[in-house]
């Protein structure tokens, strides 16, 4: 990928705060040089008689990749639309850049930008000219927009299909066309609400790795998503997210280390007795042992001596013992400790 | 504002199933109607081969060569009225039999001759009385021979009312048959063709007018589309387009005004494929006739503009909410053979008010009343009707889409 809006970081860097003044965002001098990018306090939010937000609490630095992680229906897509001023809420006060976030807020909302869950586009235009739409309604000047759309065009390595439709493009070709369209008048702020969901592992690399380049250059960055992985390779700080509730806030270590999960150890062994099974379930660090005949898998407590204890316990037994492997927490596992296990919708 | 203009101009002519609905569909249409109509208007009549036996008989009756020349369409007394029609191409013989030899040799499709009596007769050939008795044949030729046969009868009856006056002016007065002879001719005078409006009506006209109804109605799907993809509780594309620093009124500003472009465009094109190759008329009012499309596409707009912002119906919904009012419109306003016009005109007696409901017969009646009457007064009032119609349609939607924020998406 081009590098055409990363080269433009130690121009732009730090965040801007005036640019909502100008139609380049990411330039002049910050007169709002407060570390929050989005303050979101006490919202309350319902859908009918259900609850969708229940006096949520966000703050995104400046600068920073915010991760906001939930079940399906937890919430996340909600309160991005009411960042963006497109819901209504009962109770609460959201502020963008430190200045209240309306529908009218056309200063702020030139610096953010936005790439929705679903691919939203006209299918009637070509790539060029939906990146060139969805920026001329931020960038007024003609000159000034092609050249950046043609950055943006680079950004998500777009070159070769900027004549084709949308309806002509592979679902990940889609995906990129929907963050180009979403980052092109480079904005200060860039909302992603679940950008990776059905593209290839090349595809999700590639958008992750521009979502860095965004960071890199200056921008703060929400993102949503139902894949863990991802979240702990960009995100700085993550957020927890269920019945419209914050759960936890945290890195993603901070995070681990908020649970009781330690470690998974899976020993190999064809030979162990039941009560040196019993035995290991005994032991105080171990939460969950089973053995099928061939693995032995634990499921320990946070400590420092758990894996030497384990072995220590076989090696007394006369356990003989194949391959180890010792897991560390993830936030796969964070996910679900928090949330449950219960399916959703 | 004006890259969302000309963005939505696009994307409405883009559309694969617009440009068939909207300029593609009419035009079809349109052209089916000069094939239903060619064979039952004027135009419809085909000359015959007529050969004239020319014998005695024949110049003992009088008027018959004048006959001959009003029925090969070159009586000159008549062509300023540009009423003539051409029933025959006459070909001169001095006897029944060269007639027929024609006939037979299939030069002549038949001959008119002179009897004994002072009457005139008409004989076809073989082909051409199975041609005329044949309901399936494309020649038109029992229109034709119907209309000789008429005029041929009432040639003699006239003839034979010339001699009985000219009898009884002989016994009566002394003076002989001229003064009976220009009686009878002059019967043919006491009725002469006035037109009550500025222009020859055509009776199928109207059918013509019902079309662009309803293709106007049919372009509300422009707006549809338009309004849909840009409001954000219609559709993730306007949710999109929702969030950017250029604001509501703006936006549905320029959508409207791009759909309504775009809907005049495709009228004007049906328009001009009508006048100018079906051969309608506007009355000589083509000037005219652009404004009422203007005005007919602005009403469309403002019905699909309040359709469109609709809440909680899909974008095809609402593109088979409007086909239905096109369709139904259109019915009412009697596009769909005489039995629809015969419902049209009465409605059009009794129940007027009805109409003014009908957006599909308003529009019709923009033209309509261009192509009828000589004050613009009926023209204006329709207008007004219209206009009212499309403020209120307009008014309704900004009810509907003052909103900025909403409690679901």
């Amino acid at each position: 990928m081009n590098t055409a809006i990363s080269s433009t970081a130690t121009a732009a860097a730090p965040v801007s705060g005036e640019a909502a003044q100008g139609s380049s965002p990411r330039s002049g001098v910050p007169a709002d040089a407060s570390r929050t990018a989005i303050s979101v306090k006490g919202l309350v939010k319902h859908y009918g008689s259900m609850l969708a937000l229940d006096h949520f609490d966000l703050d995104v630095h400046r600068g920073e990749i915010f991760g906001l992680l939930g079940p399906n229906g937890s919430g996340k897509t909600t309160v991005i639309n009411c960042i963006l001023a497109l819901l209504t809420y009962e109770a609460g006060a959201i502020s963008v850049f430190d200045r209240p976030m309306t529908p009218v807020s056309y200063d702020l909302k030139r610096r953010i930008g936005v790439v929705p869950q679903s691919v939203a586009l006209f299918n009637e235009l070509t790539v060029e000219e939906n990146i060139d739409y969805f920026c001329s309604l931020y960038i007024p000047k003609r000159e000034e927009r092609s050249r950046l759309v043609r950055e943006a065009v680079s950004f998500v390595g777009l070159e070769e299909f900027t004549r084709f439709r949308p309806g002509k493009l592979s679902g990940g070709l889609a995906r990129r066309l929907n963050i180009a369209c979403g980052i092109v008048h480079k904005p200060d702020l860039v909302l992603f609400d679940e950008p990776t969901v059905a593209v290839d592992p090349q595809s999700r690399n590639a958008i992750l790795e521009g979502i860095e380049r965004l960071r890199d250059a200056g921008a703060t960055v929400l993102y949503t998503s139902h894949y863990m992985e991802e979240v702990e390779q960009i995100c700085t700080r993550i957020m927890i997210m269920d019945h419209g509730r914050r759960i936890a806030l945290g890195t993603a270590n901070e995070l681990k280390d908020m649970i009781d999960l330690g470690e998974r150890i899976t020993v190999g062994t064809l030979d162990l007795e039941q009560d040196t099974l019993g035995r290991i379930r005994a032991l105080p660090f171990v939460m969950q042992a089973d053995y099928d005949g061939r693995e032995l898998n634990v499921v320990c407590r946070h400590g420092d001596r758990n894996l030497a204890d384990l072995l220590d316990l076989l090696n007394a037994s006369g356990t003989s013992t194949g391959h180890l492997i010792s897991r560390p927490p993830s936030l796969n596992d964070v996910f679900l400790e928090l949330t449950g296990k219960a399916l959703r919708d | 504002m004006w890259t969302t203009l000309v963005t939505t101009i696009k994307v409405n002519l883009r559309e694969k199933s617009n440009v068939f609905w909207m300029f593609a569909f009419p035009i079809i249409l349109a052209t089916l109607f000069v094939g239903m109509f060619s064979g039952l208007g004027g135009d419809g009549i085909t000359p015959q081969r007529m050969a004239i036996v020319e014998d005695s008989n024949w110049s003992h009756v009088q008027q018959a060569g004048m006959l001959v020349k009003t029925l090969s369409g070159k009586d000159e007394a008549n062509a300023d009225r540009g009423t003539q029609q051409t029933l025959i191409t006459p070909h001169a013989v001095d006897s029944i039999q060269s007639a027929q030899a024609l006939v037979r040799k299939q030069q002549a499709d038949g001959y008119l001759y002179a009897n004994e009596n002072g009457t005139l007769g008409i004989a076809v050939s073989d082909t051409l009385a199975a041609d005329a008795t044949n309901a399936i044949s494309a020649s038109n030729a029992s229109i034709t021979i119907t209309a000789l046969h008429s005029v041929i009868n009432q040639f003699n009856q006239s003839m034979a009312s010339a001699k009985t006056l000219a009898g009884d002016a002989a016994r009566g007065l002394g003076n002989p048959s001229s003064n009976g002879t220009a009686a009878s001719r002059n019967s043919y005078t006491y009725t002469t063709d006035h037109s009550l409006t500025h222009f020859a009506p055509d009776p199928f006209a109207r059918y013509y007018y019902a079309l662009l109804g309803m293709a106007c109605l049919m372009s509300m799907s422009f707006a549809i589309v338009s309004i849909t993809l840009s409001q954000a509780n219609l559709s993730p594309l306007g949710a999109r387009r929702s969030i950017a620093p250029l604001s509501k009124w703006k936006q549905l500003s320029a959508s409207f005004c791009a759909s309504w472009l775009v809907s005049f465009i495709s009228l004007l094109v049906a328009f001009l494929y009508i006048r100018f190759v079906c051969g309608i008329s506007a009355g000589g009012r083509e000037g005219m006739a652009i404004v009422a499309i203007a005005i007919s596409s602005f009403v469309a707009t403002s019905c699909g503009l309040l359709i469109g912002a609709l809440p909680w119906l899909s974008q095809g919904a609402k593109i088979g909410i409007s086909t239905a009012i096109a369709c139904i419109g259109a019915l009412f306003a009697g596009l769909y053979g005489q039995y629809a016009m015969d419902v049209n005109d009465a409605i059009s007696r009794k129940v007027p008010a009805l109409h003014m409901l009908n957006p599909v017969k308003q529009v019709s009646d923009l033209f309509y009343d261009l192509l009828y009457y000589d004050s613009y007064r009926p023209f204006l009032l329709t207008t007004g009707i219209i206009i009212l119609m499309g403020a209120l349609f307009m008014g309704s939607a900004v009810m509907l889409l003052r909103r900025q924020r909403y409690e679901y998406l």
